[in-house]
């Protein structure tokens, strides 16, 4: 089920109701957000139901008395089924492409391997939960329910935040109590998603779609406006349904993590990673990289650990490989900081602080680090590494041709709202946003102008970018 | 609980009225409509094709030979003149993103102004997947023509219901935009496209499945309101579309039809495209039509 769907939009309200209506039994309570979880998921497709719950009960049975050996069948288990699904055919078609690069012809047939929504997601928060129990981190659970809760959890169980067990879970464990605040924060939070997903980022994925559909047939600032249609594309889509599952979360009581803390205003690519999809970003840091030795030992081994992780966190995205050399060129970007020690300039979680606008330094610094992700972005984007060279080979080719008609003002206009709103809420927690300040009329009409037109632009549920991942 | 109940009531009360201002603007600036309501456009040319059909059709006792529906590859694809020329009435209300569902809603419109002796729908192969019908089409028929019946449960589309209810009872004309640039309006609902041709195309592999149930159920219920023809639209990558059951016609058949230079991109026909393929499968329409029915 999308959060952007007519279906949805019945789901929540019924299985709000009921989950605070059985509010005085906890156990039953967490038996009805699994059964809804369920049911959640089940929409897109039910047959693949089968993988959460096996997986579910896989981490579930090993983390009990939890051994090395456990740990590896919990790994081979979930990593196995995620290979699967995910990146037998790319393994398979890069095998045979690669005997073919040097005249060995192969054959072998790949399948039709539908990917289940979400795999990525919830495979990574089941392993975080048996590597901190095989650590000593974390308690085993011993309700099965509670712990089918946490993997379930609907709100962020296709696209994250990937939610680490020891904040999910004693959550879980402990009774809710319907708190009015809380709602009214969570409905903000779903209000401003959807509003970035539906209205900026479906209305950026129109023109960004386009450009990047024939990039042959564009001038070089129309392929530059392309690619910032979709830095904002995705950073819209992908921060609308965190903000959407956050909101959606706290409505029933359960608090989930930051997954973007405002990423486009990164000084540096360091600050950049630090800011976007911190969930994975802090999962890969905790479960791989410093398990590698991270930024200890010689520098040879902190180039070879940064750079295994940004290609891990690139195939991560998607068995292709665009999604390989995107990761690849983060590291290169990300590589110099970590050497000579500036990966932690700006330290600071907030940009410009005490002040009201930036200063020029960091205008500059903003607008370069903005330029080189979205110039990496392309990478992710293209269907093929051809198509990503091809259309970088046309930003760079310096015709200057424009094309008017795809310098849209309203995507130019809702692209401003989105930078301008997160400006305004970099210094606060969300709760506390400038507009909660205001006269309640002035506030509503706001949210009643941002409701049209999210109305407006919703064509019933178009997907949500990481959903594929 | 209650009291959240209770603000959210006051919200939708407030809504309300932000609501009714924000109509008000709109129906007294094409700009604020643009922008907050809807964009009235010719883009598609639905206004334009129903005013005409609506200007030469008002009963059931005006006949036409060759009624079109469908979608894009219709309305910019087949030109109804090409039987005109040989002396057969017909006309297109192929519309942007029309789906089955749509059609067979377009085709009740149809038959309150018209009795049509052969009805050809033209079917993109990528339209036989997903909904029967789409929001899209009957957003567009809201906007720019007379409404159909709501097939999808599409909230905005109720509220746009409303406001040109209001609109059209009040006799407001705002300016519509005009089509896109190398776009003609040329009548009896066909809409050329004189834009720069393709040199050559490189085709994904594409694999489609058999009929919908959904699918064969409507084309039934047309089937049953006047004789039925389908076209299978030209399209330059393979197309394994498989119909029967019907009277089929296969655009694919088409001498033209893996010439890129027919097309602007995989499925569009650009004007010269349209008139050498409207004039093929004119002649095959008016021989399929005298043969009888499967």
């Amino acid at each position: 089920m999308l959060f952007n769907s007519v279906a949805f939009f019945f789901f929540l309200p019924i299985v709000f109701a009921i989950y605070w209506a059985i509010q005085r039994c906890l156990r039953l309570q967490n038996t009805f957000l699994v059964l809804a979880s369920y049911i959640f998921y089940g929409w897109w497709d039910w047959r693949f139901l089968g993988l959460i719950i096996f997986s579910t009960l896989l981490d579930f049975t090993l983390s009990r008395n939890m051994t090395k050996v456990k740990l590896w069948l919990s790994l081979i288990g979930n990593l196995g089924i995620l290979g699967f699904f995910k990146y037998y055919n790319f393994f398979l078609e890069s095998w045979i492409d690669a005997w073919g690069s040097i005249g060995i012809e192969m054959h072998a047939s790949t399948m039709k391997i539908i990917l289940p929504v979400g795999i990525s997601f919830y495979t990574f928060q089941t392993l975080s939960y048996s590597i901190d129990v095989y650590r000593g981190k974390l308690k085993p659970t011993k309700d099965l329910i509670t712990f089918a809760a946490f993997v379930g959890f609907f709100p962020q169980l296709v696209a994250g935040p990937i939610e680490r067990a020891v904040k999910l879970l004693p959550q879980l464990e402990s009774p809710r109590i319907f708190d009015f605040k809380e709602t009214v924060t969570g409905l903000r939070l779903i209000l401003w998603g959807m509003f970035k997903k539906v209205v900026v980022a479906d209305t950026c994925a129109r023109y960004s779609d386009e450009i990047f559909s024939d990039p042959t047939g564009y001038s070089s600032p129309t392929l530059v406006m392309g690619a910032i249609y979709f830095s904002f594309q995705i950073y819209g889509d992908f921060s609308g349904y965190s903000d959407i599952a956050i909101g959606t979360s706290r409505l029933f009581g359960i608090k989930l993590s930051k997954n973007f803390k405002f990423p486009y205003f990164s000084r540096d690519i360091a600050e950049f990673w630090r800011r976007w999809h911190i969930s994975l970003s802090t999962w890969f840091r905790d479960y791989l990289y410093i398990p590698l030795g991270g930024s200890r030992g010689s520098k040879s081994t902190i180039l070879r650990n940064v750079t295994i992780i940004f290609l891990v966190s690139g195939l991560w995205h998607g068995a292709n490989w665009t999604f390989v050399v995107w990761g690849g060129v983060h590291a290169v970007l990300f590589i110099p900081l970590i050497l000579t020690g500036a990966n932690r300039n700006h330290k600071s979680d907030v940009v410009a602080q005490g002040r009201t606008l930036p200063s020029f330094k960091e205008i500059c610094q903003m607008s370069l680090t903005f330029a080189l992700v979205t110039l990496a972005w392309v990478f992710f984007r293209a269907d093929s590494l051809d198509h990503a060279f091809q259309y970088l080979g046309g930003i760079f080719a310096f015709n200057l041709n424009a094309e008017p008609h795809h310098f849209v003002l309203i995507a130019i206009a809702f692209m401003g709202i989105m930078v301008i709103v997160d400006w305004l809420l970099r210094t606060n927690e969300i709760p506390e946003w400038w507009l909660t300040q205001r006269m309640t009329p002035l506030r509503w009409a706001v949210y009643s102008i941002a409701v049209l037109l999210i109305l407006k632009n919703l064509q019933n549920g178009s997907s949500f970018i990481y959903f594929q991942f | 609980m209650r009291k959240l109940l209770y603000r959210f009531l006051q919200f939708a009360c407030y809504m309300v009225l932000v609501v009714a201002g924000v109509w008000f603007f709109a129906l007294n600036v094409r700009g604020i409509q643009t922008q907050l309501v809807a964009k009235q456009s010719d883009e598609g040319g639905t206004r334009l094709r129903t005013e005409e059909f609506e200007s030469t059709y008002s009963s059931t006792s005006d006949t036409l030979d060759f009624l079109f529906l469908g979608s894009s590859t219709c309305y910019c694809g087949i030109d109804p003149y090409a039987l005109e020329a040989l002396g057969y009435k017909s006309f297109s209300l192929c519309s942007s993103a029309q789906k089955l569902g749509n059609s067979l809603d377009v085709l009740d419109y149809a038959l309150d102004r018209s009795t049509p002796k052969n009805l050809v729908v033209d079917v993109y192969p990528e339209l036989w997947n997903g909904p029967v019908s789409s929001v899209e089409c009957e957003r567009d028929w809201i906007i720019n023509g007379p409404s159909l019946p709501l097939r999808r449960i599409e909230p905005y589309n109720l509220l746009l219901k409303l406001y040109f209810k209001i609109y059209n009872d009040l006799g407001i004309l705002h300016d519509p935009w005009p089509l896109l640039k190398g776009e003609v309006y040329s009548g009896l609902g066909f809409i050329e496209r004189r834009i720069e041709p393709l040199n050559s195309i490189s085709c994904p592999e594409t694999s489609r499945d058999s009929m919908p149930e959904e699918v064969q159920e409507v084309l039934n219920q047309m089937a049953s309101k006047s004789e039925l023809i389908i076209v299978i639209p030209p399209v330059l990558c393979e197309n394994d579309l498989n119909v029967t059951g019907f009277k089929v016609l296969d655009g694919n058949q088409w001498p033209g039809s893996k010439d890129p230079s027919n097309f602007y991109d995989d499925h569009h026909l650009v004007a010269t495209g349209a008139e050498s393929y409207s004039g093929w499968l004119a002649e095959k329409l008016i021989r399929l039509s005298a043969e009888p029915s499967e």
